[in-house]
C-alpha cells in the first residue's frame, strides 16, 4: 500500500513543460507573468487597432455597433487587468527577492497559485469571444445597463466571473509580496535602505490588498443581481449610483496601482544611467506613500456629472487637485537626479526619459479635469481618452519598456539589441503622440467617447485619421520590440552579472541568477547596497565584487508542486459554474478540495 | 454656463501649459547638457543625495498653484446646478428632459409645474432666458449634453438631476448623450434651437395644439393604426396614446429623424451643412430609409422592421411630414 508521502511526493526539478507547470520559483513565475502579459498586451493592441480602423473615417460601417462596444470594453479590461497589472507583478516577482537579498518570496506555492489563477481569469474574461458575446458595457460596466434586463446576453456574466477570479489572483499575490518585504529583507536592510522599486512594489501591494475587496463586493452584488434576482443596483428598489461609488473607490486606487510600479522602475533606471543616486530618496518614498494614501480620497472625480451636489463636487475637486502635489514632487526629484549626471542614452534610459515627457502631459491634463465645472465639458469626450492614454501608455507602458530593456539581461542573461531598441523607442514615441495627441483637440471639439461611429464634418475627421495613422506606427514599433525580445533570447550579447554598472543587489549575482539567488545572503549597511561594495567611499574598487557562482553549493530551496495548478483549476471551474452547469461547480469544488488537501499534506521535500 | 466653463478651463490650461513648457524644456536641456561625452564613460558625477531647501520649495510652489486653481473651481461648482444670482430677474422656462434608449423626450412645464406639452428630440428655447432642466431616465443612465450651451449632466433612473442653460444668441446647438447606454449610444443625439422670444412663443403655441380630427380620415392614419404605430407613439388629437416611443404630434415641424440620426435634408447633404441651410428634402428619402428598417439605421432600436412596402412607406412618410 503506497504511503501518503509517496502519493503526494513532490515532482522533481525539471525543464520542459512539466517544470513550468509545477514551478514555485519566483523567477520562473515572473517569466510566466511576463510572457502572458505581453501576449495579452498584443490582444489589447489588436482590439485597439480594430477600433482605430473603424474610427479612421466618419460614418464608417466597417465594424458593427455591437462589436465596437465589445472591443472598447475588452480593450480596457485586457490592457488594465491582463497586461499592465500582471506585467507589474512580473517585475515584483523577479525583483523583490533579488533586491532585498532573499532567496524567494514568503509563500512560493501561493505565488504559483496567483499566476495560474491570473491565467484562468484571463481566459474566463475572454471566453465571450467564442460566441461573439464579450462584455460590452464598458470596463466600468455602469449599472443599470449591466442588469439582466438591459444586458441579457452572457457577456457580462464573463465580466463578473472573470474579474472575480482575477481579483483573487491579485489579492493573493499582493499579500505574498507584503509579507515578503516585511519579513525577508537581508540583515541590515532597514526599510529606508530598501531599493526604491521594491518600495513602490510594496506600496502597490498594500493598495491592492485594500482595493480589491471593494470591487469584489461590487462584482458579487452585480453577480447576485444578474444570477439570483437581487436588487442592489435596481433603479427603484436599490440604487444605481451605488455601483459607481463601489467601482471608483476601487478604480481610483487602481490607477495608482498601475502607475506606482512604473514610477519605481524609472526611479532605479535614472540613477544607473546618470551615474548619480536618486535625488531625494526619502522624499520619493514618502511621495509614493502620499499618493497611495490620498488616492483613496478622490474617487468621485469620475462622477462629477452624476449630480451628487455642490458639496461633494467641491470636496472631490479639491482632493484631486491636491494629489498633483506629490506627483509633481516626484517629477522634480527625477529631473534633479539626472541633472548634473553623466547620461548614457541606452534604450532603457530613452524610454525612461520618454516616460517623464509623456506622463507630465497626462498629469497636467488630469489637472484640467480636476476643475469640476470644466470637467463637465471634458467628461466622456476624447479629451479624457487622451489623458488616460498619456498616463497609461506614456506613463506605465513607457516605463515598462524601460524596465524590460533594463532587467531583461538579468532575467535571460543576454542584452536586448540596442539598434532595434532605438527603432522600437522612436516608432512607439512618435506613434503614441500621433495617436493620442490629437484626441485632446477633438475631445474639446466635443467628440464623445465610446461611440462606434461619428458623423462627418463635425470637424473631427482629419484628426481621427491622424490618430489612426499613429496607431499603425505604434504597432510597427511594438512588432520590432517583439522581434527584439525573441531574437535576443538566443542571439543577444551575453550580459554578465552587471552590464549597466548598477546600484542594487540584483546586479551582484549572475545573469540569470542561480536557482538560490544568493550563495551567501548579503549584509547590508546602507542604501544602494551593491554600489557601496563597488565604489566604497566613492572610488572604484580594484576588482569588482562578484558573487560566488558555483553549482557545488547545495542550498535547500522550496520544491516544485502540482497543487497550485490544481487548486487554480478548481477555482476557475467554480467560477464558470454560473455560466455552464452545476456539475461544473461540483467538479470545481472537488478539484479545489484535492488541490487544497494535497497542498496541505504534501511533504516539504 | 458654457462660457464660465470655458473661462475656468482656459485658466487651468494656461497654468498647465506654462508648467509643461518648463518641465519639458528642463528635460531637453538636461539631455543635451549632461549627455555622456566620449572618453567620459567612467566619470562619476557628484553623488548629491538631496537638498532640503529645494524639496521644500518645489512642494510649496505646487501647493500655491493648486490653491490658486481650486478657488475659482469651487466658485464655479454651484453654478453648474443652479443659475447664479445675476440671473435672478431673467425669464425662466422649465423643461423636463427624459432620457430613454436611445432618444430624448422633452416635457415643457407651465407656471404651476404641470406638463404644458410634450415633444421629442428637438428642444426650442427663447434666447436670453434661463432654461431650467429637470433630468430623468426611464431605463439606464444617459447623460444630457449640449456642449456649446452647457456641459453635461447624467440622467439616472431612480433619481432626478438638474441643470440649466441660457442661450445668448440664436442658433442651432447640437447635443448628444454622453454616458454609454447601449448599442446606439453613439446615435442618441439632440438639437436645441435657440430663437427669438416671439418665434419661440409661436412654436410653443403650435406645440400645444393637437392635430385636427380630419387627420383620422387619411390613408396615412389607417396605416399608422394597422401597422401598430399607435402602440408606441402619441399623436395628440387622435386615439394614438402610446408612450414607448417619441411623441409624433408635430413630427413634421422637426428638423431631424430618430433623435438626429438622420436629418430631413437631401441624403447627400451632410449633417452640419443641412443645419446651416435647412433645406428640406422634397423626396423624403432619409425619412423613408428610416421607416424601411429602423434597426439597420439605429442598432438595437426598439422600433422594429415593420416589413412595409414602398408605397406604404411613402404614404406614412407623407402623413408624418404633414404633422406640422
Amino acid at each position: 500500500m503506497a504511503s501518503l508521502s509517496y502519493i503526494l511526493r513532490r515532482p522533481e526539478e525539471s525543464d520542459g513543460i512539466w517544470g513550468w507547470l509545477t514551478t514555485v520559483d519566483h523567477k520562473r513565475i515572473g517569466t510566466l507573468y511576463m510572457t502572458t502579459s505581453i501576449f495579452f498586451f498584443l490582444v489589447g493592441g489588436a482590439e485597439a487597432i480594430a477600433m482605430r480602423a473603424q474610427l479612421a473615417s466618419p460614418n464608417s460601417t466597417m465594424i458593427s455597433a455591437d462589436l465596437f462596444n465589445q472591443l472598447f470594453t475588452m480593450h480596457a479590461l485586457t490592457m488594465i487587468f491582463l497586461a499592465i497589472m500582471p506585467m507589474g507583478v512580473a517585475f515584483f516577482n523577479w525583483l523583490i527577492p533579488l533586491q532585498i537579498g532573499a532567496r524567494d518570496v514568503a509563500f512560493p506555492r501561493l505565488n504559483a497559485l496567483s499566476y495560474w489563477v491570473y491565467l484562468f481569469g484571463a481566459i474566463t474574461l475572454n471566453l465571450g469571444w467564442l460566441t461573439a458575446n464579450s462584455p460590452n458595457a464598458g470596463w466600468f460596466a455602469y449599472a443599470n445597463l449591466t442588469s439582466i434586463q438591459f444586458s441579457p446576453t452572457v457577456g457580462l456574466d464573463f465580466y463578473v466571473l472573470g474579474l472575480l477570479v482575477l481579483g483573487t489572483s491579485s489579492l493573493l499575490g499582493a499579500m505574498n509580496f507584503v509579507v515578503t518585504v516585511i519579513n525577508l529583507r537581508a540583515p541590515g536592510m532597514t526599510l529606508i535602505r530598501m531599493p526604491i522599486f521594491t518600495w513602490m512594489a510594496f506600496i502597490t501591494s498594500i493598495l491592492l490588498v485594500l482595493a480589491i475587496p471593494v470591487i469584489t463586493i461590487g462584482l458579487i452584488e452585480l453577480g447576485f443581481d444578474r444570477f439570483f434576482g437581487t436588487l442592489f443596483f435596481d433603479s427603484a428598489a436599490g440604487d444605481v449610483l451605488l455601483w459607481q461609488h463601489l467601482f471608483w473607490v476601487f478604480g481610483h486606487p487602481e490607477v495608482y496601482i498601475l502607475i506606482l510600479p512604473a514610477m519605481g522602475m524609472v526611479s532605479e533606471i535614472f540613477p544607473t544611467f546618470a551615474r548619480k543616486p536618486l535625488f531625494g530618496f526619502p522624499v520619493v518614498v514618502f511621495s509614493g506613500i502620499a499618493i497611495a494614501f490620498m488616492g483613496w480620497s478622490v474617487w468621485a472625480h469620475h462622477m462629477f456629472a452624476t449630480g451628487m451636489g455642490p458639496v461633494p463636487d467641491s470636496v472631490f475637486a479639491a482632493t484631486t487637485m491636491a494629489i498633483a502635489i506629490p506627483t509633481g514632487v516626484k517629477v522634480f526629484n527625477w529631473l534633479a537626479t539626472i541633472w548634473g549626471g553623466n547620461i548614457r542614452f541606452t534604450t532603457s534610459m530613452m524610454f525612461a526619459l520618454g516616460f517623464i515627457a509623456l506622463f507630465t502631459i497626462g498629469g497636467l491634463s488630469g489637472m484640467t479635469h480636476a476643475a469640476a465645472p470644466s470637467d463637465l465639458q471634458q467628461t466622456d469626450t476624447y479629451y479624457i481618452v487622451a489623458h488616460i492614454h498619456y498616463v497609461l501608455f506614456g506613463g506605465s507602458i513607457m516605463a515598462i519598456f524601460a524596465g524590460i530593456y533594463y532587467w531583461y539581461p538579468k532575467m535571460f542573461g543576454r542584452l536586448l539589441n540596442e539598434k532595434l531598441g532605438k527603432w522600437n523607442f522612436w516608432l512607439v514615441f512618435i506613434g503614441m503622440n500621433m495617436t493620442f495627441g490629437p484626441m485632446h483637440y477633438v475631445g474639446l471639439m466635443g467628440m464623445p467617447r465610446r461611440n462606434y461611429m461619428y458623423p462627418s464634418d463635425m470637424g473631427w475627421d482629419f484628426w481621427n485619421q491622424i490618430s489612426s495613422g499613429g496607431s499603425l506606427i505604434m504597432a510597427v514599433g511594438i512588432l520590432i520590440f517583439l522581434h527584439n525580445f525573441f531574437r535576443s533570447r538566443r542571439k543577444g550579447e551575453i550580459a554578465g552579472n552587471d552590464p549597466w554598472d548598477a546600484r542594487t543587489l540584483e546586479w551582484s549575482i549572475s545573469s540569470p541568477p542561480p536557482h538560490y539567488n544568493f550563495a551567501e545572503i548579503p549584509e547590508v549597511t546602507g542604501g544602494d547596497a551593491f554600489w557601496e561594495t563597488k565604489y566604497p567611499g566613492g572610488k572604484k574598487r580594484e576588482a569588482p565584487v562578484v558573487d560566488i557562482e558555483t553549482n557545488d553549493i547545495h542550498i535547500e530551496m522550496p520544491r516544485p508542486s502540482f497543487y497550485p495548478l490544481i487548486t487554480a483549476v478548481g477555482m476557475a471551474l467554480l467560477a464558470l459554474t454560473m455560466v455552464t452547469h452545476p456539475i461544473v461547480g461540483v467538479l470545481g469544488l472537488l478539484t479545489l478540495l484535492w488541490g487544497s488537501y494535497g497542498w496541505m499534506l504534501e511533504p516539504a521535500e | 454656463m458654457a462660457d464660465g466653463q470655458k473661462d475656468l478651463f482656459m485658466l487651468v490650461f494656461w497654468i498647465a501649459a506654462i508648467i509643461f513648457v518648463i518641465v519639458e524644456a528642463l528635460l531637453v536641456y538636461i539631455i543635451i547638457r549632461f549627455r555622456q561625452k566620449k572618453g567620459q564613460e567612467d566619470y562619476l558625477p557628484k553623488a548629491t543625495h538631496g537638498n532640503t531647501m529645494l524639496e521644500i520649495g518645489w512642494t510649496i510652489l505646487p501647493v500655491l498653484i493648486v490653491i490658486g486653481i481650486t478657488i475659482p473651481t469651487l466658485r464655479g461648482i454651484a453654478e453648474t446646478y443652479d443659475p447664479p444670482k445675476e440671473f435672478a430677474n431673467t425669464a425662466t422656462i422649465n423643461v423636463e428632459v427624459v432620457g430613454a434608449q436611445w432618444w430624448w423626450e422633452y416635457r415643457y412645464l407651465d407656471a404651476n409645474g404641470d406638463i404644458d406639452f410634450v415633444t421629442a428630440n428637438e428642444m426650442h428655447i427663447p434666447t436670453n432666458t434661463v432654461v431650467k432642466l429637470k433630468l430623468k431616465s426611464v431605463d439606464v443612465i444617459h447623460s444630457f449634453s449640449v456642449p456649446r450651451l452647457a456641459g453635461t449632466r447624467d440622467v439616472i433612473p431612480g433619481r432626478d438631476n438638474r441643470m440649466w442653460f441660457n442661450a445668448t444668441e440664436e442658433g442651432i446647438f447640437m447635443g448628444q448623450c454622453k454616458e454609454f447606454c447601449g448599442a446606439s449610444h453613439a446615435l442618441m443625439r439632440t438639437i436645441v434651437v435657440a430663437e427669438s422670444h416671439d418665434n419661440y412663443t409661436q412654436w410653443a403655441a403650435n406645440q400645444r395644439l393637437g392635430v385636427p380630427n380630419s387627420y383620422e380620415q387619411t390613408a396615412g392614419w389607417n396605416l399608422f393604426q394597422d401597422k401598430g404605430c399607435v402602440g408606441c407613439h402619441t399623436i395628440r388629437g387622435t386615439t394614438a396614446v402610446g408612450d414607448i416611443g417619441p411623441d409624433l404630434t408635430h413630427f413634421g415641424s422637426r428638423h431631424s429623424i430618430a433623435s438626429n440620426v438622420l436629418h430631413k435634408g437631401e441624403p447627400s447633404v451632410n449633417f452640419v451643412d443641412y443645419y446651416n441651410d435647412l433645406e428640406r428634402d422634397d423626396n423624403l428619402e432619409n425619412l423613408k430609409s428610416w421607416l424601411e428598417n429602423p434597426p439597420a439605421v439605429k442598432p438595437g432600436s426598439l422600433m422594429p422592421d415593420l416589413g412595409l412596402t414602398d408605397s406604404e412607406i411613402t404614404t406614412l412618410a407623407e402623413f408624418l411630414e404633414n404633422l406640422q
